[in-house]
């Protein structure tokens, strides 16, 4: 009995060893506790943890390890109701340092009649996984601050977006009225020529609803039959069209009876892009009838006119020609003066009747395949006694071979030609020469007249103003009172309704020349010619 | 026998110098001062040649032309229109109602007058 005591003793105190040194060994800190709470054993995991010595902390309560006394006195009461092991968290006060955040955990002993024993406390250093936690809070925090911020600048940007958007709304409210009110007719064409836009005034020139040709592809207009003048322009023009020769993309077309619209052809561009084709319709009816009116006033006064100048000239003339008797010496000056005054008067009024026409743009009557030579040689004829009489001389140089032909409405041409020549021996001055000259320019292939006096010259600060309406250089005004001013003005519209230049060179005091060239055409050019008229 | 020429023209000037310039050469000239009275003359004596203004009161020279068109007697006789006007619609006009030539008076002397009526028609 005694024995077997013993070796119970034993064999208890050997376990004792054995747990103590297990203890000792165990990473984990760890202390015994009794049911008071007082510490009864550390290792030297606690010790290392908490810096304190064995001695230094055997016997204290528990609680004075910790910072935290409230939630260590909650902590001992659950250690000791609880059967299972008990969790939570605390700071355990280091020796001579800063408390360390840990985690504590304890598990009640009970004996075999469940009395409380005490219990085991481990004290495992979280601070890692604290300041793990707490960097991976502060991560979050800062994540969801950047969260936080992103939205807000979302919301901003949104925000703004829709400012933005709303902006253009307003311009493109702006746009639209104004595109809508606008006093021309306007039609947007798509990159695929498809209508995008047609406002009120257009609908109300074409007779049409936007509705009705909202989208239609070019093409698809031509089933609106009354729209055929339109697309007839359209189709012929660069932008919409297979045409592309046309350079001039402004047309009338008369769309309705007496309403007479301007189309003219725009491409839109943004950047290098072209992003479609705006045509718009300007009404000129107004315009053309003033101009028709102006137009019929000046042929009306000018046809009126000539009832009593041709009374003057006819009686003048059989004066002069002794058909009413012969006249004395002075009666014949007085009547041979009336008659030029009066020819003067003629001239002005058919130069007035010309202007007028070419401002109708009835102008080129009867064109026809000519070689110049035979209109030149006909007028050159015809001057030579003038010349002659003013004393001049005309010298006439051409190529041996006739010229090739061009497209001419001869009666004009020969006006032009004695515009000039009235100009070069009005201007020149006794003993003047006159050279006419025909030259065949075979790099661009025309056919040139020019038409070069010893005269007066230009002076260099009026020669820009030339060929306009009314022009007259002051140093003629001075020398010669005949000429209304129009004689050039008429000669460039008529040149260049054949498609051809008239330009000239002059220097005051030395003289001038004028030229003139038409392009050289064959029956197949003259016909294209006359087909665009 | 003298060539008769009929002068259809409302300018009583006009006419009148026309007249003596013609009779002078020898035509033996009649005028009418519109072309309803010029009409009459017609039909009274056929004339060789008719010197027909274009703008004249009651019947106008378009009007004269049309008519006489419409008789194969009269339909054949030369015109040569004189006129102070030149439209090229009304010389178009003129060539299809079957004129022979144009004048605007402002632009010619009772002389060229005569030389396109010689032209027409000889001395």
């Amino acid at each position: 009995m005694e024995k077997n005591l013993r070796k119970m003793r034993e064999d208890r105190d050997d376990l004792q060893r054995y747990v103590d040194d297990l203890t000792i060994f165990l990473p984990l800190a760890f202390c015994t506790v009794n049911p008071l709470h007082l510490i009864l054993g550390v290792n030297q995991a606690f010790q290392d943890l908490s810096n304190y010595g064995e001695m230094e902390v055997i016997g204290n309560e528990m609680d004075t390890l910790f910072l935290n006394k409230e939630e260590i006195e909650e902590f001992k009461k659950e250690i000791s109701l609880k059967k299972e092991r008990v969790t939570r968290e605390a700071s355990l006060l280091v020796k001579d340092k800063e408390a360390i955040p840990v985690s504590i955990s304890a598990l009640a002993r009970r004996d075999t009649d469940g009395n409380f024993l005490g219990y085991f406390l481990t004290v495992s250093d979280i601070s890692d996984i604290k300041e793990f936690q707490k960097r991976l809070e502060q991560r979050v925090n800062e994540k969801t601050k950047e969260l936080a911020d992103s939205r807000l600048a979302l919301i901003n940007i949104l925000e703004e977006t829709d400012e933005l958007w709303k902006e253009a709304e307003v311009e493109k409210d702006k746009t639209m009225t104004v595109i809508s009110n606008f006093i021309d007719g306007l039609l947007l064409f798509n990159k695929e020529n498809a209508i995008e836009i047609i406002n009120a005034k257009a609908e109300h020139f074409l007779k049409i609803e936007s509705d009705e040709i909202n989208g239609l592809k070019i093409e698809d207009l031509v089933k609106i039959e009354h729209l055929s003048p339109l697309l007839d322009i359209l189709f012929k023009s660069k932008e919409l069209g297979k045409g592309g020769e046309d350079e001039n993309d402004r047309n009338e077309v008369e769309i309705n009876k007496g309403q007479t619209l301007e189309i003219s052809i725009v491409p839109v561009i943004t950047g290098e892009e072209k992003i479609g084709t705006l045509v718009s319709l300007h009404d000129i009816s107004r315009e053309k009838m003033i101009e028709a009116m102006k137009s019929e006033f000046v042929s009306i006064a000018a046809h009126q006119l000539r009832t009593p100048l041709s009374a003057i000239k006819w009686t003048t003339r059989m004066l002069l020609d002794g058909d009413l008797g012969e006249l004395n010496e002075e009666q014949t000056e007085l009547v041979e003066k009336t008659y030029a005054s009066n020819e003067r008067m003629v001239n002005l009024i058919n130069d007035l009747l010309n202007v007028s026409r070419i401002e109708e743009g009835r102008y080129l009557y009867k064109p026809e395949l000519v070689h110049i030579e035979e209109i030149t040689n006909p007028i050159i004829d015809s001057y030579k006694a003038e010349i002659e009489r003013r004393g001049l001389k005309i010298e006439v140089k051409k190529p041996n071979k006739e010229t090739p032909t061009v497209v001419a409405d001869q009666e004009k041409i020969t006006l032009v030609i004695q515009n000039l020549l009235d100009n070069a021996m009005k201007y020149s001055l006794k003993g003047g020469d006159i050279i006419f000259t025909i030259t065949h320019n075979d790099k661009d292939n025309r056919v040139q007249v020019s038409i070069k006096d010893s005269g007066v010259g230009i002076p260099k600060d009026q020669q820009e103003r030339l060929f306009g309406k009314f022009f007259r250089a002051t140093n003629v005004i001075r020398m010669e009172t005949e000429g209304s001013g129009l004689g050039l003005f008429i000669s460039k519209n008529i040149i260049e309704a054949h498609e051809g230049r008239i330009w000239f060179d002059s220097e005051e005091g030395k003289g001038s020349t004028f030229y003139f060239d038409l392009p050289v055409k064959d029956q197949k050019g003259f016909e294209e010619f006359v087909k665009k008229l | 026998m003298a060539k008769k020429i009929l002068i259809i023209e409302d300018e009583e000037i006009l006419a009148d110098l026309l007249e003596k310039k013609l009779t002078q050469v020898g035509y033996e000239v009649s005028v009418a001062n519109d072309g309803v009275e010029g009409l009459d003359k017609v039909k009274e004596s056929i004339p060789d040649l008719i010197l027909l203004d274009i703008v004249m009161p009651r019947m106008g020279g378009f009007d004269v032309m049309r008519e006489l068109q419409k008789n194969q007697d009269f339909s054949k006789i030369p015109i040569v229109i004189i006129s102070n006007s030149g439209q090229p619609v009304e010389l178009d006009l003129a060539q299809k109602l079957g004129a022979k030539d144009w004048l605007i008076k402002t632009d010619f002397d009772p002389q060229e007058v005569l030389d396109k009526v010689v032209k027409q028609i000889g001395k």
